[in-house]
């Protein structure tokens, strides 16, 4: 008979192993559902919605400033994240919110300190339609997470982000 | 001995799959995809995500097939280490198995987790639970009856 198989009728018959294996199978499971959290297109994305009311149809754009300075206030070049933008639309006489467009974008700061982007534009329509724009980023293996929201005709939102400071022993 | 080698790559199947949904078609910020990309190497995930960019996927594969093939291969693999026979043993384990599956999704409903409520996630893990149930439940049925 193989070790294996030896191994295998060993557990086979204890009663008390089939308890502590199923135990880890459940942990298993509860580290991948925790696992598969995490800002994305589907996941944390819908903000609650407010009082819906139509306004006049218009384009807007999102646009998006981050700006990283250090202690002193000074723009430097350092750290890199995502951004996530979804525009959110009420559903025409529901009340709920539809993601209609979704854009993910590497966000790369520049020797200035600064990074900027414009989303394409999109039909708002009614008074809370919106933007939620998401910024992940880290600096110095820290990671911090912002959510902005940018309703109907507001169009600039601007991330203002500080170097940490330096972990003394 | 064989059909438990065969119950065996079922469980893997199920958790590979829904593994490399993820990766495929979720972006790098979900955490286990953060952790793929750790453990396999940096871009690991932006690559098989580029693989895919030109196929339009359903949602409800992207979204809320992964979790219901964890909890298949959740319920599957309790149900062999209870060597598929359900008892007053092995159903605490079953039902706690459902629970927890269950707990995790209406969690995200009442905002305790992270996560976006969907009564679809919720439907695709009950059938996911109830597949590998019925399958043992009828077997046993079968063998008493005959």
């Amino acid at each position: 008979m193989s070790p294996l198989i030896h191994i295998y009728k060993t557990i086979h018959m204890q009663n008390n192993v089939r308890c502590i294996l199923s135990f880890f199978t459940l942990v298993l499971f509860v580290i991948l559902a925790a696992s598969s959290f995490g800002p994305d297109s589907a996941s944390n994305t819908i903000v609650k919605v407010g009082n819906c009311e139509p306004k006049p149809p218009i384009n807007v754009s999102a646009k998006v400033n981050v700006l990283v300075i250090d202690n002193e206030g000074n723009p430097v070049q350092a750290g890199e994240g995502s951004l996530f933008i979804n525009n959110l639309i009420v559903v025409f006489d529901s009340c709920e919110y539809d993601p209609r467009a979704f854009y993910k974008e590497h966000v790369v700061i520049g020797p200035d300190g600064t990074y900027h982007f414009q989303s394409p534009p999109n039909l708002h329509e009614n008074s809370q339609d919106l933007y939620r724009v998401e910024l992940v980023f880290r600096i110095a293996g820290r990671e911090s997470r912002t959510v902005k929201i940018l309703k109907y005709d507001q169009t600039t939102v601007s991330f203002t982000l500080k170097t940490p400071d330096p972990d003394y022993p | 001995m064989k059909y438990r080698i065969g119950v065996l790559f079922f469980i893997i199947t199920c958790l590979l799959s829904g593994t490399l949904i993820y990766a495929f078609a979720r972006p790098g910020t979900i955490y286990l995809n953060q952790w793929l990309d750790q453990i396999v190497g940096d871009n690991f995930q932006q690559n098989l995500s580029a693989m895919i960019s030109g196929f339009e996927i359903p949602g409800w594969i992207i979204y809320s097939l992964p979790d219901a093939l964890w909890m298949m291969a959740l319920i599957t693999l309790i149900l062999f280490i209870w060597d598929f026979k359900l008892n007053v043993r092995s159903i605490p384990w079953i039902v706690s198995a459902i629970l927890t599956g269950l707990t995790l999704e209406i969690f995200q409903g009442f905002h305790l987790i992270g996560g976006t409520f969907d009564i679809s996630d919720l439907i695709l893990i009950v059938i996911a639970a109830i597949c590998p149930l019925s399958f043992t439940f009828i077997k046993q049925f079968t063998c008493k009856t005959m």
